[in-house]
């Protein structure tokens, strides 16, 4: 348009060859010509206009595009991109300052904010800078995020229907809690199902009631008492159990837990028709799963968490095998892409042996030191050894690589000349 | 010389006097409930924390506000397990639907107090009790905080069925947080599935104190509903509440947990988080 093309004119030629397009299928190629031209050049165009031919001479320019460069900011909690010239005027945008925000995470710094980013807001300035595109918005981004750095509150300055919005962007209130602990209760280390009216008349037992043990877990205080699979709990110090139904099925446990750590209780038991007594020493209840110390990882996208007593003997593993659980892996994330799976036993990190969630972080906080372009990681899935491979991309960059400090793009140079 | 007709109802009074004077009555003078209590109203506390709520196809985090109790100088706030995020879970059962794979952790816990937002840690939970317990992290040395100081409070006998309760609250921001006491009685002293005190009418709020006629702490209000190993339990039809009626749903919410269990509880809690202070990870 600076160079003085105006909707309505008639294309004719460019440098000095005619084009024609007598069907829609015909107009692509010569925008490829067009397309093709060397950035900075300077194309002559003849064009009709009113009955008459007019040259004009126009200097290209990086195309923008309608949807500018878009890039994710993870520990912000948000995804931007640069605002274009068309965008800007299909919107009455004054100038083309500014990146807009196209994407805010759940839960994350941008929508903990008070008040929140959100999608189609304009972000014009953050931790005192003007932020004029995307490129301006990574630089940013790499010196507030690089390795060594505490994260910090900023200042973002938001523009929304006409408004312009103050908030504080905390990327510190991302930090995940370890789950606590439940309360010690006494326990016995057994699984069990209740005996109920129609199970025990099928197995020929009449009118016997209780708790049949399914599992002893070894290495517990049942296991050293003598409790055996197949056992029926009949009482638990003395006084009876005698499950009527489902609502009944917790019956055991919540007796147990009602009593002393370190306590010795007499259980009645049915085994193979004889009655008996065994003394068993109550332990502490085990750590569940959900009380599992964990790891969460904004770069690899993962969640870890320690192996419990419980993950151990589901698994069957020895007393030697140490890891780390994956929990949950983020959708195309890096630990995704590189083929981890939630349930997969993590052994190494990039040659470290991993014992626990300890070496987990250490051998992490090493990898993001020193940013490799290659992780390798060693897990344990089902009974198979399997080596993944994990690609980080340390950035954001700019789409086309450029470093941070990259040039804007510009509009179509205003220094055509126009020749009827 | 006393006429027969006064000395007569001098020896009424006296026996219907007697016969409303009970053991929890007796040696202490009967406070008036509304007025005395809201004195402990500065330790009814917000607080807030973002919920992660993972589930198959579900992963978001949803900001939540409840109200809590401090109960000591030092920082440490007595919560419902169930407010912290184990409401879904107990939703889920209620409505009938067991073992649903939904994991819900609190994240990010701040403590609103005298204007400021302090940050606070998730310590240690009772899930069968429904307690759960945060401390402050960095305590401000200019705050003095107002605490229901569980350290002075002793293990008394449960007020008998019939006992009047009462219920120290907050109301909804929108109303400014004003304090508001609500009364009961005690309608039954369930054993099953551990002693608990069932007030009636419900208390709408949980986690909160309830204290007797005589301005004595009795308990805290608490959710009791089936447990994980319960998960096989699915509420009929009959059992299931419709909107306005009473149903055993009721019962299971802002149910009380006598004194005895919340102090032998909070005793333990605090040895797990000092023992919890010195576990090495690996």
């Amino acid at each position: 348009a600076k160079a003085g093309v105006e909707a309505g004119d008639i294309l004719l030629s460019i440098d000095g060859e005619s084009v024609s397009a007598r069907f829609a299928e015909e107009v692509p190629p010569i925008l490829e010509r067009l397309a093709s031209a060397p950035i900075g050049d300077v194309v002559v165009l003849e064009v009709g206009r009113g009955g008459e031919r007019h040259r004009i001479e126009v200097e290209t320019a990086r195309f923008a595009g309608r949807a500018g460069d878009q890039r994710a900011f993870p520990v912000w909690g948000f995804t931007a991109r640069t605002i274009t010239p068309e965008w800007a005027r299909n919107r009455g945008q004054e100038g083309m300052d500014g990146v807009r925000i196209t994407g805010v995470r759940q839960g994350g710094a941008a929508q903990q904010a008070e008040p929140a980013f959100q999608r189609r807001d304009m972000l014009r300035e953050l931790a005192g800078r003007s932020i004029e595109s995307v490129a301006d918005l990574v630089a940013l981004y790499a010196e507030r995020t690089a390795p060594g750095i505490e994260p910090e509150p900023v200042v973002a300055t938001l523009e929304r229907d006409g408004h312009e919005l103050l908030t504080v962007l905390d990327p510190r209130r991302e930090r995940s809690e370890d789950p606590p602990r439940e309360l010690p209760k006494a326990w016995i280390g057994v699984a069990s199902q209740p005996l109920l009216a129609e199970l025990a008349e099928q197995l020929g037992w009449g009118e016997l009631r209780g708790f049949r043990i399914t599992r002893v877990y070894p290495g517990t205080e049942a296991e050293r008492a003598g409790l055996q699979v197949g056992d029926v709990i009949r009482a638990v110090g003395g006084e009876p159990l005698v499950p009527a139904g489902k609502q009944d099925v917790a019956m055991l446990s919540r007796r147990v837990r009602g009593l002393r750590i370190g306590e010795t209780v007499t259980l009645g038991l049915m085994r193979d028709g004889v009655a008996r007594t065994v003394p068993v020493v109550l332990e502490r209840t085990r750590l569940a799963p959900e009380e599992a110390r964990r790891h969460e990882d904004p770069d690899f996208e993962w969640t870890v968490r320690e192996l419990t007593f419980f993950d151990r003997d589901l698994r069957r593993l020895d007393d030697d095998t140490h890891g780390v659980l994956v929990q949950t892996v983020e959708r195309a994330g890096w630990a995704d892409l590189g083929g981890l799976r939630p349930g997969d036993l993590i052994t190494e990190v990039d040659g470290r042996p991993i014992r626990g969630l300890r070496s987990f972080r250490d051998a992490v906080d090493a990898v993001r030191s020193a940013r490799p372009t290659m992780v390798p990681i060693r897990v344990l899935r089902g009974l198979r050894i399997h080596y993944r491979e994990i690609e980080p991309d340390w950035g954001p960059t700019t789409v086309d690589g450029a470093a941070p400090a990259a040039e804007r793009t510009d509009e179509a140079s205003a220094t055509g000349s126009n020749h009827p | 010389m006393i006429r027969p007709r006064w000395s007569l109802a001098l020896l009424v009074a006296l026996v219907w006097s007697a016969s409303v004077t009970t053991a929890d009555d007796a040696g202490s003078p009967a406070v008036d409930p509304f007025v005395d209590l809201t004195r402990h109203a500065s330790a009814v506390v917000s607080v807030r924390y973002l919920a992660e709520v993972r589930a198959p196809g579900v992963d978001r985090e949803v900001d939540n506000t409840v109200r809590c109790l401090i109960i000591d100088t030092e920082g440490w706030v007595l919560c419902s397990n169930t407010e912290l995020g184990a409401y879904f879970t107990a939703l889920t059962r209620l409505m009938g639907h067991s073992s649903a794979p939904i994991t819900i952790r609190p994240k990010d816990i701040r403590v609103l107090l005298d204007g400021r937002e302090l940050t606070a840690r998730l310590v240690a939970r009772d899930s069968d009790r429904d307690l759960a317990w945060l401390t402050i992290e960095d305590l401000p040395e200019d705050l003095e905080l107002t605490a229901l100081d569980l350290a002075g409070v002793r293990a008394e006998a449960v007020p008998a069925v019939g006992q009047p309760l009462y219920l120290l609250r907050r109301l909804d921001e929108f109303f400014g947080e004003v304090p508001a006491v609500s009364e009961a009685r005690v309608a039954a002293l369930p054993t099953q599935p551990r002693a608990l005190i069932v007030p009636a009418p419900t208390f709408g709020d949980i986690g909160m104190p309830v204290f007797d006629r005589n301005g004595r702490l009795v308990g805290v209000t608490i959710v009791q509903v089936p447990g994980d190993e319960d998960s096989s339990v699915v509420m009929n039809d009959r059992q299931r509440a419709l909107p306005g009626q009473a149903g055993p749903i009721d019962d299971m919410v802002a149910i009380v947990l006598p004194i005895a269990e919340v102090l032998e509880a909070t005793a333990l809690a605090r040895d797990v988080w000092a023992a919890d202070q010195h576990e090495q990870l690996d």
